[in-house]
């Protein structure tokens, strides 16, 4: 499939020139996929997809322009012709430094597991039954008296992508990606619970789809007869799992330039200044095998690099692409995310690192330090607001410990706050060991004077 | 109109007891304006077709944007195979048979967007970077330009031939204040099943301003303290509640999962007597859906009566399951989906009060404002919900009284709408160009809102 985006491509730069277009950039994407869906134990539906998705980008002088598609009928004069037209009515952006150019690979880490790519679509049942097994045999042994995997999914993707530009520079790399979820609900004793267990992967690990299996039923009789607590300020241990929802949404996207370079990030004139504990550090790693965010060169062709980005609590630096590394005058540093074909990319992590430094302890004796309220499930989390850091979500699976001992469920409270604080001055500990959740591998965090609403 | 009644055939040929084709073309131009520099203008364009079967009672999709006629029959031939592979894990399903329809319609609209030249289009989101410039507490500003042409034409086998093309057009705003130290943002959109016409009619200036003084205004706020309230909603705070919160429980492919709260209840009463929820694909100022992608005609359905669950949401596949009747819910995000039951329009029917009836006996309460609100999720089998409201203002002795932010509602919904008990005249629906709906991964637009309600004993917490 390579070679149907290379055609499409090398047409691109060989018409854009004759159009007016003073640069291109290019990137396209095939994609195959495996989708199947499940409801009440039963898959509900299976779909095979394939699709060809492109952007072309143009500019005349600092004048710039996007086009996407996924139409392989579409004449490429017109989508050009129209491209032109969109760049010549654009003002000029005074930053835009032209297209990204010199582009290069870092080290290569593996990124297709080729059981994915050749899988068979009943073998893919399989895993999917046996998973579902092990979470109702879970949920039963912990004491459920009746147990559904109610709805959810699992997701195969083989993909490729070509980036290229009108200087005739072109990279070409190759992803696959596994994602199972789904929800677990038990009932006992009249009342209802359920857990919802999700993983992705770029490689297939039956191991770790079971561990999480029997996890998601074991969870699902957890929290039985949750109930919310008083409103008040009370010691907060989010496990991993919600540790990355947080960071993912409150913090992540406050290290892009971009947001920084538009006034939107509370990091903006922080560098060498301490913005997170001195027990944290905070790599940005591209180069981890079957890493979610693993790559060897970013989305617009610049070589990837591994680097700390906060060095205990102290920001070292943030995330540059082409054009926001221009605008400060620096180097691009690798991190250049694009959304999806058409448009423009923006600074992100590929790989973000928590790496605990001290005030290390287990998860069991952070449960245990007193009176503290566990959160193992959440909605809402993604309302947090990283332009001030504000983070706040409903928990929907927590456990009320007092000294060591689970006093009761709790849902239906708010937990409200602000990362800088959680992973700063109100943070008392961190957990020893590092889980990986998408693109964020993090330790469980012990934050103290955390608000609550119940 | 397109006839891809041969690829039916060539299905039916190959074993599928029933076939539907959707053919999806979409156009999506999306111009933003960063700091007053223009960061993104894209125009995308999609066209495909998804190809769905039922072989021995299971489903199996396939979908190809490669429109030649070997890709086609390529697609049902895949699609075919992987109903096949279901037989020992599949869930068997029928579809309920309705009359066959067949028709072609257009939302309304008096000027092509796409004609518009793209100049002008710029020059509307500059004007509103302009005049957030006046507001020296205002660091940042990115507004943006959407507008949406969207084609669909579903085919079955039973000779179905619907035919629907849609026009959603749409400004939005997010603006960024500092003050003493203190950030805080605020986004607002206004959207349209219309075209230009709508935004040459509509005050972007005053639009842009407003956002710009409530976003200074919040980040001068102090943060709510968090507690139980008797609260006020606004029009877009019921929408959002009435969606997320209920509406996802009504969907009948998650009833029959086992993830709703409201599975076995219809007929109960679940609500105050006050509430009455509707699902509606043409109601104004809505989301446009005159039929849903099974070729079903989108009919008002009334999910709550007064109190009472009436009904679920419904597709071909649990209307019939449901002993029921498809109510023109089955949607796809585009031609690659598979399909799910969304709803279209939720909104509450108008109540008797006055708006301002509804603060007079709350001594301290909040009115939760939606202006900026970011948006909600549930989990429908427990009922618990989450929405973050935007800038909103604490209530005392009847009064509304100072801003406050950072406002976080939380409940069961179940509770909360026991607990309604008034409701405002003022019905307002709104949409939206730049979001929707999201489930399972798929995105579809989508309509919401109602009067203002009065909730007794709210959850209201949140960060700072």
């Amino acid at each position: 499939m390579k070679d149907v985006l290379m055609n499409i491509f090398e047409k691109t730069v060989s018409k854009s020139r004759n159009k007016g277009l003073d640069e291109v950039e290019f990137y396209g994407e095939w994609i195959r996929s495996l989708n199947i869906d499940i409801s009440r134990d039963k898959v509900k539906s299976m779909k095979s997809s394939f699709n060809v998705t492109y952007g072309i980008h143009g500019c005349i002088g600092k004048r710039i322009g996007s086009i996407g598609s996924r139409n392989l009928e579409a004449d490429l004069d017109t989508l050009l012709e129209k491209l032109v037209s969109i760049a010549k009515s654009n003002p000029e952006d005074p930053y835009f430094p032209g297209f990204a150019k010199g582009y290069s690979r870092g080290f290569e880490p593996k990124t297709v597991d080729k059981r994915l790519v050749d899988i068979d679509s009943e073998y893919v049942l399989e895993i999917l039954n046996n998973a579902m097994s092990s979470s109702r045999e879970s949920a039963l042994k912990n004491g459920a008296e009746e147990v559904i995997v109610s709805e959810g999914g699992l997701r195969i993707d083989n993909y490729g992508v070509l980036i290229g530009n009108s200087n005739g520079e072109t990279l070409y790399h190759e992803y696959t990606l596994f994602d199972i979820g789904y929800t677990v609900k038990s009932r006992a004793g009249g009342e209802e619970s359920s857990f919802t267990m999700m993983i992705s992967n770029r490689m297939l690990d039956e191991s770790e789809v079971m561990k999480e299996a029997v996890r998601a039923g074991e969870y699902s009789v957890k929290f039985m007869k949750a109930k919310p607590v008083e409103s008040g300020t009370y010691r907060v241990l989010l496990d991993h799992y919600m540790t990355a929802l947080f960071v993912a949404t409150a913090l992540q996207p406050a290290f892009s330039a971009h947001e920084v370079q538009e006034n939107r990030s509370p990091l903006k004139g922080r560098i060498g200044q301490e913005v997170l504990s001195s027990s944290i550090t905070i790599v940005d790693d591209p180069f981890i095998d079957y890493g979610i965010g693993s790559r060897s060169f970013d989305d617009e062709g610049i070589r990837c690099s591994k680097k700390a980005v906060v060095e205990k609590g102290v920001l070292k630096t943030i995330l540059y692409n082409y054009y926001t590394a221009s605008r400060d005058r620096t180097l691009s540093t690798g991190n250049a995310i694009r959304a999806n074909p058409g448009v423009l990319t923006r600074p992100g992590f590929t790989n973000l690192v928590i790496q605990p430094l001290s005030n290390l302890s287990s998860f069991d004796e952070m449960a245990s330090s007193g009176r503290v309220l566990v959160v193992h499930g959440m909605i809402g989390y993604w309302m947090s607001n990283y332009v001030n850091g504000l983070t706040q979500a409903t928990v929907s699976h927590g456990l009320l410990y007092v000294n060591g001992e689970v006093k009761q469920a709790v849902k239906n409270v708010v937990i409200g706050g602000n990362i800088y604080d959680w992973m700063g001055s109100s943070l008392l500990a961190l957990s020893k060991d590092v889980v990986k959740v998408s693109n964020i591998y993090t330790p469980a965090l012990l934050i103290e004077n955390v608000r609550v609403a119940g | 109109m397109l006839d891809l009644s041969w690829l039916i055939k060539y299905g039916e040929s190959r074993g599928a007891g029933f076939v539907d084709i959707r053919f999806h073309d979409r156009t999506y131009e999306l111009i933003v304006l960063d700091n007053g520099v223009v960061k993104q203008y894209t125009v995308s364009t999609s066209k495909g077709v998804g190809v769905r079967v039922v072989v021995d009672k299971f489903f199996g999709y396939a979908s190809t944007n490669r429109l030649d006629k070997d890709s086609l029959m390529e697609a049902v031939d895949r699609a075919i195979s992987v109903a096949k592979s279901m037989s020992k894990f599949g869930l068997p399903i029928e579809l309920f048979e309705r009359k066959i329809v067949r028709d072609r319609v257009t939302s309304k609209f008096s000027i092509d967007p796409f004609t518009v030249d793209s100049s002008e289009k710029i020059s509307v989101l500059k004007d509103m970077y302009s005049i957030t410039r006046d507001f020296k507490d205002i660091i940042s500003c990115l507004a943006r330009f959407g507008y949406e042409y969207d084609n669909r034409f579903y085919q079955s086998s039973w000779g179905d031939e619907v035919e629907v093309t849609n026009r959603l057009i749409g400004i939005s705003i997010l603006t960024v204040a500092k003050v003493n130290g203190v950030v805080e943002r605020v986004h607002d959109q206004k959207s349209m099943v219309a075209g230009w016409e709508f935004i040459k009619s509509t005050d972007w200036c005053e639009f842009s301003r407003d956002v710009a003084q409530i976003t200074v205004q919040a980040a001068k706020s102090p943060a709510v303290k968090p507690g139980r309230y008797d609260a006020v909603l606004d029009n877009e705070m019921v929408g959002l509640l009435l969606h997320e919160a209920f509406g996802h429980a009504t969907e009948a492919d998650i009833v029959e999962a086992g993830g709703s709260v409201l599975e076995g209840r219809v007929g109960e009463r679940i609500a105050s007597d006050y509430v009455t929820v509707v699902d509606d694909g043409l109601v104004e100022g809505g989301f446009y859906l005159p039929y849903d992608d099974e070729g079903s005609p989108k009919v008002k359905t009334v999910t709550v009566d007064r109190g009472v669950l009436k009904t679920y949401l419904h597709s071909l596949w649990t209307a019939k399951r449901f002993d029921s009747k498809p109510t023109g819910n089955a949607r796809v995000m585009d031609y690659e989906q598979v399909i799910l039951i969304r709803q279209t329009n939720t909104y509450m029917e108008p109540g008797d009060h006055s708006v301002d009836e509804l603060f007079e006996d709350i001594k301290e309460g909040v009115y939760v404002r939606g202006r900026g609100a970011m948006g909600g999720q549930v989990d429908p089998s427990m009922g618990t919900f989450t929405f973050t409201a935007g800038p909103s203002y604490l209530v005392k002795n009847g009064r509304v009284e100072s801003l406050i932010r950072g406002v976080m509602i939380s409940g069961n919904i179940l509770e909360t709408l026991k607990n309604v008990d008034a409701v405002a005249k003022d019905l307002k629906v709104t949409t939206s160009v730049f979001g929707g709906c999201g489930k399972d991964g798929q995105m579809v637009r989508v309509g919401d809102g109602g009067p203002h309600i009065r909730v007794r004993g709210l959850v209201i917490g949140g960060g700072v």
